[in-house]
Parts: C-alpha cells; structure tokens; sequence
C-alpha cells in the first residue's frame, strides 16, 4: 500500500516572550492509504500541534522551523500559501475537538456546509444546497432540508460534532485528520460516531490521523498507533502490537495505567512526575527523568530510531545497540 | 511559655499560607505591568498629578490669584512658563494649583456614587424579584436621561459651584455601578459559598457585604479607574459651560473659559490648561488599561503558562 | 410571537422610564432656592410684573397642582411659552431641531462608518505602524476634552490658517424650506450656499465625533482581535476558504457586534456632547437652546427639551436591541424563551 502522508524530522517552535517552546521536535510516522493512524499521547505532547503544523495552520509565535510533510508525493512546506488554501478542505480536511467552539455561531450550519461544495467544488450555491442537504442525511441528521437553515446552537453536541464531520468529508478528501473529535462527547454518541467514521472509510479508502489520548478509542478504530511524548515519537508501530506488547518504557506505562477489571483491588498505576517545561526540555531523552529503566546515555543523547520488527519503531537506548 | 510560643509560631505558619498565594498574585501583576510600558508612562503621569495636587500651591512659583496688572498677556517666556492671563495672573501656577479640583472633584464624585450603586446593585441582584424590579427601574430612569443634561440641571437648580457639581456628577453616575454590580451579583448569588452562608443562617446584610460585593469587585475597579478619567472631563466641562467651578477658582475647565474670549489675542490662555485634562485623564486611561489587563483572567493565565 | 411581546413590553417600559425622567426634571427644575422669575423678568421689572408672570406660570401654587397643569398641557400637545424668549417651546424645538440633527447626523456617519473601518483596519494590520497610530487616537480620543478641542481647531483652522469659518452654521443666504439646510440648498440649486454650509458642518462634526470616534476604534479592535483567534475561524481556514471570504463573511459577522451594541451609546453622547460643541461653534440648534435654558432656569424650555431628549435616547435604544436581535440569531433563541 502507498504511503499517503509521510512526517519526516518535523520541527516546530513557539517564540514566545517566556523563551522558545520546542513543541513538536523532529518528530517522523507515515501513514498508508486508507488506514488509520492513531496519534496517541498525553495533553501536552504536541499532538494538535502536529495535525496543525500538516495543514500548516500554526498560527504566530508559531514556526514550522525544518521537515519535510510529503502528501502524495508532494513536500507541503514547500507549497505556497493559494496551494496550501486548495488543498485544505478538499484533499486534507480536519475535524476538531470542540464542536460548540469549531462552528461559526452566526451562520447557519447548512451554509458552512456547503462552502467546501461552493469553494472547492465550484458549485452554484443551489446545487450545493442539495448536496449539503444530500450530505446531511447520510451523516445521520434528520430533516436536513428544514436544519439546513438552522444555526448551530440548535443542535445537541453529537449533533453539531456530526455537522463538523459533514463539513470536512464533503469534498471525499484523501486525507483526514481528527482531532480528539469525540473527547467532549458522551460514550454513547462516541460509538455512532466512531461507526460513521469507520463506514466513510471503507467506502471511500479516506486515510485517517486519528489524534486522541483514549486507549479505548485506538482500539476500536485504528489500524496502527504512533506514541508521542513531549514533542517526539516513542514508538510507532499496528495497533496490536502497541496495546498488547508495547516496546518503549513509557508505551509500557501508559498500558499499565489503563485499569481493567482483571487486576484485583490494587492502587491505580501513575507514572510518576509531571509532563516537561517544553522551554527547557531535557537533555538527551526528553522522558528519561520519569524513565524507570533509564540508563546513562538517555540522559545525554536523543535515542535513535531503531526498527524492532515489521513496521515497528522504537525511540529508545534499551533497543539499539548503542556504541 | 512553650504553649504560647507554639501558639505563635503557628499562627505566623498560618499567616505565611495564606499570604503564599497573595504575594504570587502580586508578583504576577507586577510582571503584566512591567512587560507594559504604556500603563508605565500612565501611572508615572498619575503620580507626578498626584504630587502637584498635594504641593502644588507650595511649589507654585507665582501666586494663583495674585493680579499683576502690569503683566498682562504675557506670553510664555523664561519668567511666566505658561504666560499670564488677562489679569497678570501666571498661567502656570495656575495650573498647578487647579489640579487638586479636578482630581477632588473625582475623587468625592466616586467615594458618594461608587458604594451607594454597589451596594444598590448588589441588593438588587441578589433579593431579585420586586425589590430588583423596582430598583432597576429606577435605575433605568436615571440612566435614561442624558448625564450632562441631568447634571446641568442640578447644578444649576442648587447654584453654581464646584460643590453642587460634584453633587450633580454623584447623582448622575450612580446608576451605572448600580447596573455594573448587579449584573455581577446576578451570577455570583448562585455560588455554593452564598448557599453555604445561607444554610448558616446568614443575614441578607451579611450576605452581601461579606459575600457578594467582594466578588463583584473587579469590574468596579476597571470601572473607576476608567471613570475618573471621565468624571475630570465631565467636571471642567461643567465648568466651561458655567456651571461648576466659579472665579477666581483656578480650575482648569474655568481657566479654559475663561480665556476663550482671548484666545486669537493670547492663545497660551486656554491651550495650557487643555493640554493639563488631556495628559491627566490620558495618564489616568493608560493606568485604567493597565490594570484591566491584569485583571483579565485570560491574559493573566498566558502569561503564566508562558513564565512557567 | 415572542418578537411582538417583547416590543410590547419594552414599549411599556419606555412610557415609565419616560414618565419617570419628566417626573425628576420636574422637581429639580422647580425645587430650588433660586426664584427664577427675577431671573426672567430682567433687571429692570417691578414688583407687579413679577407677580404677574408668577401667576402667569402657576409659580403661586402649590407643586403637586403645577405638575398637574404640566401633564394638562403635555397630554394636549403643548408644552407652554418660554418665559426667556417669549415663544411657544415646540415652535423653538422645532426651529431649533433641524441643525442639530444634521450635525449629529454627520457625526454619527463619522464615528460608525470610519471608527468601524478604522477599528478593522488596525486589528487586521495588527503591530504595524497604523495600528499603533491609531491605537494612539482613539486614546486620546477618549481622553479629550471636547470643549478645549473645539477651541483649539478654531484657534489653528480658522485664525491660524485661515481654511474653515469660526462659527455659525452658513454665512451664505439661503432660504429654508426644510429647515435642513443642506437639504434647502440643494433643493433651490444653491450650491454656493450648499458648499458654505458643509464648510461650516466640518470643525463641529469633526469635534463632536472626536471621542465617540475613538471609543468604537477600540471597541471594534478588540473584538475583530478576539473574532480572529476564535476557534471557528480556524475551521474555516481548515476548510481552505478564500481569504477574503474568511474575513468579510466569517469574521466581520461575529466582530461587528459589538460595534453596532455601541450605537445606542454613541447617540446619547452625541446628543450630549452636541451641547458643547453647539456652544463653541455658535450653532443655533437645541443643544445651544438647551444650555442657555438651564443656565436662565427657563422651565418650559428645560422641560420640554428634556423630554424630547429622553423619548429619542430610549427609541434610540429600543432600536439598537432590536438590531442586535436581528444580527445575533443566538440572542433571538434567549428573548423568545
């Protein structure tokens, strides 16, 4: 299978009065056609960073600083401003955490709907009104023709996460990237959501960066899983392997932390410390000062990729055989 | 003995806990200052005022009411910085001196309106029902009618004078904290801390004066620091059109007035005095930003995300 | 269904809030230690012209009777004689009113269409030279004593440099019709006199708009900064829209609400400060007429311009929440509910 996207030593910095927040640092993962990549780590780790930095949506203080972000075949850092503006929407599209924020709240959903048809597609506004309505339905929102006109705050959560998902698979994009897109919303809502998402995937082959610090949810719908932490990629590898037999001592931990009801009584697993200050990060391995097998060469350089298997990579001294 | 020391020591371990948090706050504000320079300027024009109102007429070179009718029109010069006005009087020293009215004028204007509205306005939002109802009117009316018509009207009913100015300008701005604090006591009353007081059997009284009007407290101060700027303006307005401050007082919408008359004879009449209001409520604007910024939550929380 | 209730009901309050206003003028105009009569009658009158023009005003009687005699009057249209200018208070309104709405028309015009454009501007051009520059006027702009600026701009544009007349509002002759004297001369063909009234409407527009102007510089600033880092403007650029489709459609939607909410508030401060600035300029309209009838305690008068000004301040209002109805649609979903 080709190789949609492809994330080689991202580099992106935040200039900020406080001091330069090296948020994503040479971070690397591709993703295939028609699977779905699931991005998983803790709040903080860059991971938004990351689905913004690939639409190049990083706003100032804000820097891509060095990469490359190849789409079929393409180097998009090396794309203009009106190629970029082409392509979002219509070849990569993104569908946000919040829903209630992430709409325009004085338009009505049907227009925002329709205005990837208009711009993209080079629709009549009428002709696009029938296939956002068309649109509407197939995502699960009843009534569309009467909704069309209505505006966002008369709709529930579910509901307005649905219209985002309308928004951005209007235009069959090749590529998309969803962004913790059913954390606010309750588990119910979460499966239907997550069983439209499967569905537009086996029908259209669409690729899928799934962002999300839920388990539960990789499980559930990706095909393979990249591990990040402050700012780097741990591990990458199919999502079975990483659930079951993780490789990197902090993928390890993250398992361990997932109570189930197999374990008896015990005390729920942490990882002890915190998340680290991306302003003065540390040296060498930036998880090393929570590592718990940490040895002396993580403390003073960053660990190389190594391949430990078919199509699974691992950041770490333990796994290379280190000179 | 050691029971008392212990006593105390705790005590002061108490105190430090409490104050931790406080400092930090301050420590934060100051920061958000710094980083500033504007609110900078603002407040260091607020303090050399606050400094001229107290000295001024101490370090008044000429003085304020002496006429020298020999020097009359002077225009500003090494010996009369300012110049002098149509009765030999030094501008400048005028000046000097006419800073403790507007900043007097300010200053009594919101010690009457500001407890008077807030207090209003807590009590309305938090009683709600007919006693908000009656008072919102009430409110409504006053803040319905045009200010500067409605203070007018008042000094010039009472007589004209700074006094009655400062009377009609408290009458006219009480309304707006009244309709300020109400807004804000609207939500706080929900709190679980006013529950929590209730259930203890507080008083109404009580309630609003130890829980509610604490918490409304931030836009009153972004307010009065915005407001004074205003209520100067107001003032001396009040004063060019006649109806404030009377000769030979020095102040400055007086002084403005006053050498209007003279103003293509002797321009320095009026423009020095104009220039004092602009820099004061200028200064006062700045500081009043100033401190609105640090106020707001959202900036304060980037800020020490980004310190971090 | 919800829309007619709330007109209604804001309709209803509109008469207390009005009545109330008269109610309060009422008193302080005839509860003060100063007898105005004296005051009207000149210094030359005697005693007898004194008591006849007490009795002539009711001044003799008792207070609650003289508020009754007012709303007599009020509710038969009339709003009594001037004891300044001996002419009926509605004829002056009338005479008077035409001037001052032009200014206050072309101030307004001043302060929302530039003071929003300006505002826009300095937000989309954020950090820049402009935006500094403008930052900078609409603080001073808040922070000006109108009255000096008045004198000032007299001072330089007409002593100075000698391009714009000192006061008045047309040296030219022209013949009214409509009382609106821009509208007067165009209609008899006087462009000369058509060209020498707006010359004479620059200075005051420009000084009566001066703080208001500044205000909404700020406030549409602000707001477009908060539209343009909101979350649902990111969507939009996600949607890889235009450029200016972003900015015209999605931003300018949501941040020009609160320019428009300042509306209300710019008109009763023009409204006020038209006072000033008619006093400056020599401009014969009701602010000018109502400045000299509170300093020579002319009690119709006052009234009358009183509740003339609190009746157009609540429409004002009345108008503006309506606006906001219509531009909001999440604020229609609250009122109706």
């Amino acid at each position: 299978m080709s190789k949609i996207l492809v994330v080689r030593d991202l580099k992106t910095q935040f200039f900020t009065y406080g001091g330069v927040v090296q948020a994503l640092d040479g971070i690397s993962f591709y993703v295939r056609k028609g699977e779905t990549l699931g991005l998983v780590g803790e709040t903080g780790c860059g991971k938004s960073v990351t689905a913004l930095s690939i639409l190049r949506l990083v706003s100032p203080p804000g820097k891509i600083v060095s990469g490359e972000i190849l789409f079929e075949g393409e180097d998009l850092l090396k794309k203009t401003e009106e190629e970029m503006r082409k392509i979002r929407g219509y070849k990569i599209s993104m569908i946000f955490q919040d829903p209630t924020s992430s709409l325009n709240p004085v338009i009505t959903i049907g227009h925002q709907v329709s205005e990837p048809f208009i711009y993209h597609q080079g629709l009549k506004k009428t002709d696009a009104e029938e296939s956002t309505i068309v649109l509407l339905k197939s995502i699960g929102i009843p009534d569309s023709d009467r909704r069309y006109k209505d505006y966002p705050h008369e709709f529930s959560g579910g509901m307005r996460q649905r219209i985002m998902i309308a928004m951005a698979v209007a235009c069959r994009p090749s590529l998309l990237i969803a962004d913790e897109p059913t954390t606010n919303l309750d588990v119910t809502i979460q499966a239907q959501l997550l069983e439209l998402m499967k569905e537009f995937q086996r029908k259209y082959e669409t690729s899928i960066l799934w962002i999300t610090h839920n388990l539960g949810v990789v499980a559930e719908i990706c095909n393979r899983v990249a591990v990040m932490y402050a700012g780097t990629v741990v591990e990458v590898g199919d999502v079975r392997t990483i659930l079951c037999a993780p490789s990197h001592p902090y993928t390890r931990m993250l398992k361990d932390c997932v109570p189930t009801t197999s374990q008896s009584k015990k005390r729920l697993q942490i990882i002890p410390g915190t998340v680290p200050n991306l302003i003065n990060p540390p040296t060498g391995c930036r998880f090393h000062p929570r590592c718990r097998d940490a040895i002396d060469i993580c403390k003073t350089k960053k660990p190389k990729k190594t391949e430990i298997g078919p199509g699974h990579i691992v950041s770490c001294w333990l796994y290379s055989n280190n000179k | 003995m050691k029971r008392i020391r212990r006593n105390v020591a705790s005590k002061y371990k108490l105190w430090r806990a409490r104050i931790k948090p406080l400092a930090k706050e301050i420590r934060l504000s100051l920061y958000i200052v710094r980083r500033s320079p504007v609110t900078l300027i603002g407040l260091m024009i607020v303090a050399i005022f606050l400094f001229i109102t107290a000295f001024g007429y101490i370090i008044a070179p000429y003085d304020p009411i002496a006429q020298n009718l020999d020097k009359r029109f002077q225009p500003p010069s090494y010996e009369y910085i300012f110049g002098t006005d149509e009765l030999g009087r030094d501008i400048f020293s005028r000046v000097l001196c006419g800073a403790r009215y507007s900043i007097q004028t300010g200053i009594v204007v919101l010690a009457v309106a500001v407890p008077f509205g807030a207090v209003l306005g807590a009590t309305a939002g938090y009683l709600g029902g007919k006693y908000d109802e009656i008072i919102m009117r009430v409110t409504d009316v006053f803040l319905a009618f045009p200010g500067l018509i409605l203070a007018m009207l008042i000094s010039a009913a009472l007589g004209p004078s700074l006094q009655n100015t400062m009377f009609a300008l408290a009458v006219v701005w009480w309304p707006l904290y009244t309709r300020l604090v109400r807004g804000q006591a609207l939500s706080v009353r929900e709190s679980a801390y006013v529950e929590a007081a209730k259930s203890m059997g507080a008083s109404h009284l009580n309630i609003i004066l130890h829980h509610i009007l604490p918490n409304c407290i931030s836009p009153v101060i972004v307010s009065v620091t915005m407001d004074l700027g205003m209520i100067i303006i107001w003032a001396s307005g009040l004063s060019f059109l006649g109806f404030g401050a009377q000769p030979p007082l020095p102040e400055w919408g007086r002084m403005i007035t006053e050498g209007r008359i003279y103003i293509f004879k002797a321009w320095w009449l009026t423009a020095f005095p104009g220039i004092a209001i602009l820099f004061v409520v200028l200064a006062f604007n700045l500081v009043g930003d100033g401190i609105r910024d640090i106020l707001d939550p959202r900036l304060r929380r980037v800020v020490e995300v980004r310190g971090k | 269904m919800g829309l007619r209730r709330y007109i209604l009901r804001r309709l209803g309050l509109m008469i207390i809030v009005i009545w109330g206003l008269i109610t309060i003028t009422f008193i302080v105009s005839h509860v003060i230690p100063v007898d105005p009569v004296a005051l009207w009658a000149g210094e030359k009158a005697r005693m007898q012209e004194l008591d006849i023009i007490r009795k002539r005003y009711h001044l003799d009687e008792p207070l609650w009777r003289q508020y009754i005699y007012f709303f007599q009057d009020l509710l038969q249209g009339n709003l009594g004689i001037s004891p300044v200018t001996n002419r009926p208070v509605l004829q002056d309104l009338t005479y008077f009113f035409p001037a001052t709405f032009e200014l206050a028309l072309l101030s307004l015009i001043m302060v929302m269409a530039l003071g929003i454009l300006f505002g826009v501007f300095s937000a989309l051009k954020r950090g820049s030279i402009t935006d500094h520059l403008l930052r900078i006027y609409s603080l001073t702009g808040t922070s000006m004593p109108i009255f000096w600026l008045g004198v000032m701009l007299q001072f330089v544009l007409y002593f100075s440099l000698d391009w714009l007349p000192l006061g008045g509002r047309i040296d030219a002759q022209w013949t009214r019709i409509t009382g609106f004297v821009l509208l007067d001369t165009l209609i008899a063909g006087n462009l000369h006199g058509f060209l020498d009234a707006f010359k004479h409407m620059i200075m005051p527009a420009f000084c009566l708009s001066f703080s208001s102007m500044g205000l909404v510089v700020r406030i549409t600033r602000s707001s477009m900064l908060e539209v343009l880092g909101a979350d649902y403007i990111r969507t939009a650029k996600s949607k890889g829209l235009p450029k200016n489709v972003v900015i015209y459609k999605h931003v300018l939607k949501n941040a020009l609400i609160p320019p428009l909410t300042a509306l209300a508030w710019t008109f009763g401060n023009l409204l006020q400060g038209a006072m000033i600035t008619e006093t400056v300029f020599s401009w014969p309209g009701i602010g000018n007429y109502a400045a000299s009838a509170i300093y020579t305690l002319d009690f119709p008068a006052v009234m009358g311009f009183t509740i003339l000004a609190g009746i157009s301040v609540v429409v004002v209002n009345l108008i503006t929440d309506l606006l906001y109805l219509f531009i909001d649609p999440r604020i229609r979903m609250l009122e109706a509910a």
